[in-house]
């Protein structure tokens, strides 16, 4: 465990059951300021399944979540969103139909202009407001290199820019903690080199962050640490170097062609 | 009736229809920002425009005016409207509350049945059966005076006009867009979907009772079981055939359909057929079916609907209006 550093996360033995299916069993682990936490494991070891509890768009069948000490389990999505958490989702959610400006303009937090009479009858400070989100978005926009695509429909770009896009668009909600549902997938390696740039600078910043990951070689570069999830359950917590070690790792993600190595032995 | 009188026939209907264009427009303007801004199948917009009714023709209503001689009659009808507008506000809120959160089905379904319930539940109530409505536009004489009327349904149809195009493209359409769109990401930034869609939904709703206040001052009788479904078959069909989410298509819509309709009209007073031999809304409801299987099935946008073939014309003529209304002060604009 780093010295020093605040626990932004931490989830508490969080069981989700679906009918007769046990998605998380009972799963722990923490995830602290300025560092970026890697959650890995097999296919269907209930990597998203802990990011949807984490975030309110499911409601865990017991245990709890806290952000920054405070219960968040069970609330819904917004609430939890306007705590400061930004996520991405594996499968992409931006808005095809809206221009990549609005896109991001609409993760602005605590706009006025939102309101029905505000648009109507906008006060002074909206548009201040709007102009000042404006202004964050193009520096976002430039960030993840969409500055030039800015009024074009969101859904004309390449499935790379869109995961751009709807990363930029989680930025905007200026997130103290960032979740990010394999961020890399289907990303070029120029992008790739990028985005783990931009990972590591809100790292710098202090920011929290959490990253599910097919791409292994990416996570092990990046990650701080390490949380291994298999059939539910957190198996293994640690350095990449201490997971890339571990028996029980080894075991989860190369247990089926070690039993089939071995198979031709044992009859 | 030879050519000249049916051209006279024809011309002397003009004004009301013009009228109707109006009070449509209204109605179906919220009912295209609730089914297209908002995303929600909304059927009971008739609802809302017979409760409007209501309210005005109880505010207006002799009882009304005995018991509260001190009011005149302008500030009688104005009353109407907010009173419609008030129990229109309630009746959505308490459809929205319990529907909203829900698959859109849901809302669909208590939205049609709210729309058939209020025409039934106040026709069961003797006092609110064919109600007299004092024609306020009256001068003084039987005819009522259409160009006032017009002119006041014109009004209130600009600025709700102008009021729905900052509403969908100002920071408040952006956000109901989203959640449109994808309701779980706008909720991950922050958004609380129920919310924004109730608001629209209210919205939307009130402007359907501001409608039905002046459509009942027309006739001069509230009679509840007079809107049929054929009028919630209209207005979606109005929004369909304008383009869904287009707010200029449903003002294009509306004049449409409004003309179609009253084409069967025209036609057995051209032929001098006997008006109670032929049933016109059956002949309307053949019409607004026909536009529906034509618009699916040759160019399902509509008019100027999300990937319309006129959208390019349109946006070409959206930019050289604003330019003109604007100058070169915001260049450009955002759509």
């Amino acid at each position: 465990m780093l010295a020093g550093v605040e626990v932004m996360l931490e989830v508490r033995k969080v069981t989700m059951d679906f009918g007769g299916v046990r998605a998380l069993d009972e799963a722990s682990f923490k995830a602290e300021e300025g560092v970026i936490t890697g959650l890995i494991g097999p296919n269907g070891a209930g990597k998203t399944t802990m990011f949807d509890v984490i975030f309110g768009f499911l409601r865990p069948t017991s245990g709890e979540v806290l952000f920054k000490g405070r219960r968040i389990d069970g609330l819904e999505p917004h609430i939890i969103a306007r705590m400061r958490i930004g996520r991405t989702f594996q499968i992409i959610r931006i808005f095809p139909k809206m221009t990549v400006m609005d896109n991001i303009l609409c993760a602005a937090q605590n706009h006025p202009g939102e309101g029905l009479l505000m648009s109507i009858f906008p006060l002074p400070g909206v548009r201040k407001r709007e102009d000042e989100a404006r202004l964050k978005a193009l520096e976002l926009l430039e960030l993840v290199g969409l500055k030039e695509k800015k009024d074009e429909k969101a859904g004309t770009l390449s499935y790379g820019e869109q995961k751009m896009l709807e990363f930029a668009r989680a930025l905007m909600v200026e997130p103290e903690f960032i979740f990010l549902d394999e961020p890399m997938a289907g990303l070029n390696l120029e992008m790739k080199r990028f985005m783990g740039k931009i990972l590591l600078d809100l790292k710098r910043a202090g920011r929290g962050v959490l990253i599910i990951e097919h791409d292994m070689s990416a996570i092990m570069s990046i990650s701080d640490r390490v949380v291994v999830l298999n059939f539910g359950k957190v198996i293994a917590t640690g350095t990449p170097s201490e997971i890339q070690n571990n028996p029980l790792v080894i075991e989860a993600y190369l247990g089926e062609e070690q039993r089939r190595a071995g198979e031709p032995d044992a009859s | 009736m030879d050519l000249s009188e049916i051209l006279a026939m024809i011309w002397g209907s003009l004004p009301e229809m013009v009228w109707l264009i109006f009070i449509y427009g209204i109605v179906t303007l919220g009912l295209n920002f609730i089914l297209g801004h908002g995303g929600m199948f909304h059927l009971g917009q008739i609802g809302f425009f017979v409760l409007g009714g209501m309210a005005s023709t109880i505010v207006t209503s002799e009882l009304w005016v005995k018991k509260y001689p001190g009011l005149t009659p302008f500030s009688n009808f104005v009353l109407g409207i907010i009173l419609g507008v008030v129990i229109s506000i309630l009746a959505a809120v308490g459809i929205g509350v319990p529907t909203l959160r829900l698959r859109g089905d849901y809302f669909a379904i208590a939205t049609l049945g709210f729309g058939e319930i209020v025409k039934v539940v106040l026709n069961a109530n003797d006092d609110l059966r064919y109600v007299p409505v004092p024609k306020i536009f009256h001068t003084g004489s039987e005819e009522i005076d259409l160009d006032l009327e017009i002119i006041l349904a014109a009004g209130i149809f600009i600025i709700f006009f102008i009021i729905i195009m900052w509403l969908t493209r100002r920071p408040f359409g952006r956000v109901l867009h989203a959640v449109r769109d994808d309701e779980l990401g706008a909720e991950s930034l922050g958004k609380n979907a129920f919310v924004v869609r109730l608001k629209a939904f209210i919205f939307g709703a009130a402007m359907a009772s501001i409608a039905g206040s002046l459509y009942v001052h027309h006739f001069g009788v509230f009679s509840p079981m007079s809107y049929m479904i054929d009028m919630t078959v209209m207005f979606l069909v109005i929004v369909v055939l304008g383009g869904i989410g287009n707010n200029v298509g449903t003002l294009l819509g509306v004049i449409t359909v409004v003309f179609l309709s009253a084409i069967p009209r025209w036609i057995t007073r051209a032929c001098e057929i006997d008006p109670t031999t032929v049933n016109i809304g059956a002949i309307n409801l053949l019409i607004f079916a026909g536009i529906i299987i034509a618009v699916m099935i040759f160019h399902p946008p509509g008019i100027l609907g999300e990937g319309s073939k006129l959208e390019p014309f349109a946006n070409r003529i959206k930019r050289e209006v604003m330019r003109f209304l604007l100058g070169a002060r915001r260049g450009g604009g955002h759509a």
